[in-house]
């Protein structure tokens, strides 16, 4: 007789299964749905060169200007980079600094800490003939030729450097 | 698109080829069927020929050009399919699977190949977006290429801005190895299809592996799972989709693993674990850690103690011996890849970088290790269990299941179960040690907590299938017993 009756199922392992099978139900779909918008994507910008499709992700401006920086520094080139813009978790210099690469760069830090010009002359290799300055994630950057940026820090006091 | 695509599968292809050609030298991955062998190939692969690269140019100073990347990977492609040739009678018997387990398994074949489709397809139409990805790994990439040398002026005089100079770059070599095969302009991101191709590899290797030690059905839906999981596919910082360094290191650490605790042992197959291992620690500082994790894995049931239980049958002294033997040829490996990484490290001066070797002298490891866990314990739990957007409520339900399915851990199931959760430890213990010495431990949390479950995955979706084996074992028995017919190949 004790044999014809069934242990009880444990609930626990239901319970396991269950929301493994509510988990999969969840979270399967939601990705292939991404996969789908994915594939989309791919199909309507088909025939877009590298240039419109970092324009369209990263805004025309700011793909503009990168793109004639780069015909100004020469790949073997170097340049003195600038945050113009400080904030908090901010990537402006890092994404700068990969669009320019492999043209190597100097980091001087925020505009706004510079502090003496002399002292930072000292500081920039003869090799970067070029300062960009970084104003944000995907904001204009701006080329300036180094001697000309020497100059415009001379006459500007500290408190005023906004690298407008 | 045309373009963009073709590019990008030459670029997986460069990888993929050699490495499934390079299987054949190993008895374990010849055992593997060939609808998951690619899995491990592609990982070989990279390892081999991004690896060969690496040496080839910090040693011996050779050009990153297109004659060294396309010799090497012919070269190791005619090896391999010269030992193929050679070992074309050595084939594995392999048991076909029901039908209806058949319709599962394909149902699971499609979800992992539509998610890496996607990949794929973002791959090919998008810039490379994410943090780490831009500011370390694709950097490096354009600095190794203009000059063809993993030496760059850039990266060794310290005057220039670089992030993380010492980091290794392998994953760079390999960029760089499709962006020049490819003829690749400044903006073109080829190489995005390289990290891609890394979801499918990681789910062809937890199939393979769940269906050796839970069966056929938990190794479906496992992989289904992973494939399933945002933070591993699409997630832009950190997961397959995005140019981090973690998840192709989470496929190298994750493999070795899976080729060091199977129960077919030859030393050859230490050969290619070590490879795996090697490739771990020139890809990322962590994975050197990791990969001594991988060899305690391995030689945990190798130790009298473990193996003395009562449950756990007597091991022969041959085959104690060739296990030894399988983790030396995977440690020598792994030795010289290290050797490899100081060299060329020391060539390079330090900067911008957190250095946490000297974090881990200055600062007291103990007792902060202790004393900051209830400071760490808030972010950690709440980046585990209720980031939903990123793992859709998985880590809830992978407790659940390693809670009902206790029993993984008891009997002969502890003598893979146990150094599994060993490797699955592993990537959480190196955080743990990072968040000890950090200054600001709560705001590395939020950006690498989840990166380190991510270098896990691997033997903790191992893990759960078992898991899962035994959860399906109690709750349905009739279709345990169905499983255990058809599924297992291997014991552990």
């Amino acid at each position: 007789m004790q044999a014809m009756t069934k242990p009880p199922r444990p609930w626990l392992p239901l319970l396991a299964l269950a929301a493994f099978a509510v988990h999969l139900a969840v979270s399967v779909p939601v990705t292939l749905a991404r996969s789908a918008r994915a594939a989309r994507r791919m199909v309507d910008t088909r025939g877009e060169t590298p240039s419109e499709s970092r324009a369209r992700t990263f805004g025309p401006g700011y793909v503009k200007a990168i793109e004639e920086i780069r015909r100004a520094i020469p790949l073997d080139g170097a340049y003195l980079l600038i945050n113009g813009h400080p904030g908090e978790e901010e990537g402006g210099p890092l994404w700068v600094k990969f669009d320019l690469a492999p043209r190597r760069a100097v980091y001087l830090g925020n505009l706004r800490d510079l502090g003496n010009v002399d002292r930072l002359r000292r500081r920039m290799p003869r090799a970067a003939r070029w300062v960009v300055i970084v104003y944000g994630d995907y904001a204009t950057p701006t080329l300036i030729e180094r001697h000309r940026f020497v100059d415009q820090l001379r006459d500007q006091p500290r408190g005023e450097r906004h690298g407008s | 698109m045309g373009r963009e695509l073709i590019a990008c599968l030459a670029g997986v292809a460069l990888f993929a080829v050699p490495g499934l050609a390079l299987t054949s030298f190993f008895p374990a991955l010849r055992s593997v069927p060939w609808t998951r062998r690619p899995g491990y190939g592609y990982l070989l692969g990279v390892a081999a020929v991004a690896g060969s690269l690496y040496a080839m140019s910090a040693v011996l100073d050779v050009p990153l050009r297109r004659p060294a990347i396309l010799g090497t990977a012919a070269a190791l492609t005619i090896a391999g399919l010269v030992k193929m040739w050679l070992t074309r009678t050595d084939r594995a018997e392999h048991r076909p699977l029901p039908r209806r387990a058949r319709a599962i398994v394909l149902a699971a074949a499609l979800a992992g190949a539509g998610v890496s489709a996607g990949l794929l397809a973002d791959a090919v139409s998008e810039p490379l977006l994410g943090w780490d990805g831009r500011m370390q790994w694709a950097a490096q990439a354009r600095y190794i290429r203009f000059e063809g040398s993993v030496l760059p002026i850039a990266m060794t005089r310290g005057q220039w801005f670089i992030n993380h100079p010492r980091y290794p770059v392998l994953l760079p070599v390999a960029q760089v190895a499709v962006l020049e095969v490819t003829g690749a302009g400044e903006d073109d991101v080829f190489f995005r299809g390289v990290y891609a191709a890394f979801l499918p590899a990681l789910l062809l290797v937890v199939y393979d592996g769940a269906r050796r030690w839970a069966g056929w059905l938990p190794a479906a839906v496992t992989a289904t799972a992973a494939a399933g999981l945002h933070f591993l596919t699409f997630y832009m910082d950190g997961g397959a989709i995005s140019g981090y360094s973690d998840f192709p290191l989470a496929c190298f650490y994750g493999a070795a693993v899976v080729l060091l605790l199977r129960s077919q042992v030859t030393a050859a197959d230490g050969v290619a674990a070590g490879l795996l291992l090697g490739a771990a620690c020139l890809t990322k500082n962590e994975g050197t850690i990791l990969a001594g994790f991988a060899l305690l894995a391995g030689a945990l049931p190798l130790l009298p103690r473990f193996r003395r239980r009562r449950e756990a049958p007597p091991v022969p002294r041959r085959r104690l011996l060739l296990k030894g033997s399988r983790l030396a040829a995977a440690a020598a490996l792994l030795l010289t890849a290290l050797a490899l990484f100081v060299h060329w490290r020391t060539i390079i001066p330090n900067r911008h970088d957190e250095g946490y070797s000297e974090l881990v002298r200055e600062e007291s490891l103990w007792p902060d290790a202790v004393v900051r866990l209830p400071d760490l314990a808030g972010e950690v739990l709440f980046r585990t269990f209720l980031t939903w957007e990123h793992w859709t409520g998985f880590w809830w339900v992978y407790v659940v299941v390693l809670v009902a399915g206790w029993r993984v851990f008891a009997g002969r199931r502890g003598a893979l179960s146990r150094p599994l959760a060993l490797a699955a430890l592993g990537p959480l213990a190196v955080a743990w040690g990072a968040y000890s010495v950090h200054w600001q431990p709560v705001e590395l949390i939020k950006v690498t907590w989840e990166r380190f479950l991510v270098q896990a995955s691997i033997p903790a979706l191992l893990l759960f299938a078992l898991a899962l084996g035994a959860v399906l074992k109690r709750a349905l028995p009739g279709l345990a017993g169905r499983l255990a017919r058809s599924g297992h190949s291997e014991k552990p």
